[in-house]
């Protein structure tokens, strides 16, 4: 994608971003939110999936651990700004993402995986078993108690100002939508710069690039704190968004759902995972009148979204647009 | 060693079982047998518990370790085979052992071919997610149910109580024997290097004309049919079988178990199946969860012998044997 063609994409979305909020419902401005703050994650994991080609199953954890540090400070230090929340929860996210990554990039392939799920599985158990609650006492362990692990986060204040229920959602969805750029815009410019191309040039060639110089499991280890770093971020917006936060969240069927949603849009294009993302979402939301089979409904819907566009949401996109006459022999804008 | 063409041939190579491998095979097997004489109860049942799992995990590994496919939805293949056995049990009044095995292992073939065609044509990532996705399904099929199992009668003996596990424990030995048996031949056969082949290289695999997805849905329900023998021996051996056992933190101990024993050495799997059961018994008197301390012992295999317990084995083996040869039971 050109420069030109990247500054009228990431200008036409801000657009349409900006304009959403007096369109649309306020509950289908929650899906909008939901679908963004996916979004966020897809794309960060996909600087390791796409852009290094590491396949992991454990980011979930980072996306939870990016919620959990704030509410733990909300709960325990009476820290009720949004600022405080998001800064510390993506600060939790990216020592995590440095700690762990250091291990998990000294394996490759299926090794990288496996790991990536126990380190998850781990984070997972620390909450489901209460034993990250114990160190707070007592109230820290009642809370564990009464939410089997899930925290409660309120409205937080936004710059100071407490911000009504009313107001709360279409405040909070101009947050996740400058989120979602800055983290489209910031991503755009890791995977176009010279790191960027080392990490693709890992991607294809593991032994190549090391004997061309580049510095594949440090590299490796970068792009993994970086795609924490995003995943930490949406984690933080999800917690807000949703008001609570569980261990769900950091559960592998999470991580699972975050590469499904990635690969569903396309792994191969920068904005694969947004489509992926949205793809997702909508399933979820036209599956929800089923009370009973929901879950078998939204996963057939989902095997059948894979099987129609095998190479993903982007991929048979970019080939209609291939073939539209006027761009015949052009690369496709995505 | 050379043979009269001159070409190397390693233990991977060979095709028929040398006098070594068959007699380490021997006291293995010896061993194994004699266990219900040695050990308590209790100890036997964790026994055949290891041996039961074993095999699921030599199945496994004909994806992992052979064909380069990693399947998180394995236990699918393993419950289905216990839960269609039991509703045959229980609905139409089955009470022999050898109908009920074969109508597990039959059963947990068709499940993996029919989910095997679907996934095999997806390159690693989508494989891998596919096999997840499915898994779930069958685990949505069955999750409202479970069913006791009773004691079903051998070639038409009824079995006592005190004895059906040691019966069952000499019958997991036998047919832990004969699957591995069928998988080296299967590794070793044409059939089994084009997967080989498929695994380190697929377009190269599918330029000299091995048919990739065909072979790779082979690989798959064959893997499907041992994982589902080793199923049914476990819904006799519990005498019950639950949803936990077909959903997805049992799909990872079997992969967990075959990367801890060694995917890329024979007999890795089987040894991993008995240290993670082994494990399992140590640590259930601990507080901190199960997933804590395999993720430790993760690390530990992963950085300190990335080939598995049976590389780890295979290494000190040449060392004894001054730096060269493999172990009789690569």
């Amino acid at each position: 994608m050109s420069v030109r063609t990247a500054l009228a994409v990431g200008a036409g979305s801000a657009v349409v971003l900006s304009a959403l909020p007096l369109v649309l419902s306020p509950y289908s401005l929650i899906l909008v939110c939901y679908a963004l703050v996916l979004s966020i994650a897809c794309l960060g994991l996909n600087l390791l999936l796409g852009t290094t080609g590491l396949l992991s199953f454990g980011h979930a954890a980072y996306f939870g651990v990016g919620a959990y540090v704030g509410s733990f400070l909300y709960r325990f230090h009476d820290v009720t700004s949004l600022e405080v929340y998001m800064v510390t929860g993506v600060l939790g996210s990216v020592a995590l993402a440095a700690v762990l990554g250091f291990l998990c990039v000294r394996a490759t392939r299926i090794h990288f995986t496996i790991l990536t799920l126990a380190f998850a599985q781990m984070v997972y158990s620390l909450f489901i078993t209460g034993a990250i609650f114990r160190p707070f006492g007592g109230l820290g362990w009642a809370l564990y108690l009464l939410g089997s692990g899930g925290l409660y986060i309120p409205r937080l204040t936004m710059l100071g100002i407490e911000i009504g229920p009313e107001a709360f959602i279409p405040v909070f969805y101009g947050v996740i939508a400058a989120s979602f750029l800055g983290s489209a815009f910031l991503l755009w410019r890791i995977t176009r710069s010279p790191f960027g191309k080392a990490l693709a040039a890992i991607r294809d060639n593991e032994t190549r690039a090391d004997s061309v110089g580049i510095p594949v499991r440090r590299y490796r280890w970068y792009a993994f704190i970086l795609s924490g770093f995003f995943l930490g971020l949406a984690g933080a917006l999800y917690g807000q968004l949703n008001r609570q936060i569980t261990p769900e969240q950091l559960h592998w069927l999470f991580s699972a759902k975050l590469v499904l949603a990635t690969v569903l849009g396309g792994p191969g294009y920068f904005l694969g995972p947004v489509l992926g993302a949205f793809a997702f979402v909508a399933l979820d939301e036209l599956s929800s009148p089923w009370a009973v089979g929901r879950k078998a409904v939204f996963g057939l819907l989902l095997i059948a979204v894979v099987f129609v566009f095998p190479r993903g949401i982007a991929g048979s996109a970019a080939r209609v647009l291939e073939k539209w006459p006027r761009r015949r022999g052009r690369p496709p804008p995505c | 060693m050379q043979d009269s063409r001159g070409r190397t041939a390693n233990a991977a190579d060979r095709r028929s079982l040398s006098a070594p491998t068959l007699l380490w095979a021997g006291a293995a097997g010896a061993v194994l047998l004699v266990l219900p004489l040695i050990l308590s109860p209790f100890h036997l049942i964790l026994a055949t518990q290891a041996v039961v799992f074993a095999i699921a995990c030599l199945g496994f590994n004909l994806l992992l370790g052979t064909t380069g496919l990693l399947s998180l939805g394995h236990a699918a293949y393993f419950g289905a085979g216990a839960y269609v056995g039991a509703m045959l049990v229980f609905y139409q009044g089955v009470a022999s052992f050898e109908v009920y095995l074969a109508s597990a292992v039959l059963s947990s073939t068709v499940f993996a071919a029919v989910i095997g065609l679907l996934c095999v044509g997806s390159g690693r990532i989508r494989f891998t997610l596919l096999t997840i996705v499915f898994a779930y399904f069958v685990y949505l099929i069955f999750k409202r149910a479970s069913w006791l199992i009773p004691r079903l009668t051998m070639l038409g003996n009824e079995i006592s109580p005190d004895a059906l596990i040691p019966v069952l424990h000499v019958v997991a030995v036998v047919l832990l024997f004969v699957s591995a048996f069928l998988l080296w031949r299967i590794t070793r056969s044409p059939f089994g290097r084009a997967l080989s082949a498929i695994r380190d290289n697929e377009t190269r695999a599918g330029f000299v004309g091995i048919p990739v997805r065909r072979y790779r849905w082979y690989a798959f329900i064959l893997s499907g049919a041992f994982t589902g023998l080793a199923g049914g021996l476990f819904g006799q051996l519990n005498r019950q079988i639950t949803p936990g056992y077909l959903e997805w933190p049992f799909s990872a101990e079997i992969v967990l178990a075959t990367v801890l024993g060694g995917p890329r050495h024979f007999l890795g799997p089987v040894l991993g199946a008995f240290a993670v059961v082994g494990l399992d018994e140590a640590m259930s008197n601990w507080a901190v969860g199960r997933w804590t301390v395999m993720g430790l012992l993760l690390i530990v295999v992963v950085f300190a012998f990335p080939q598995g317990i049976a590389g780890l084995l295979a290494a000190l083996w040449a060392r004894t044997r001054g730096g060269a040869g493999d172990p009789p039971w690569r």
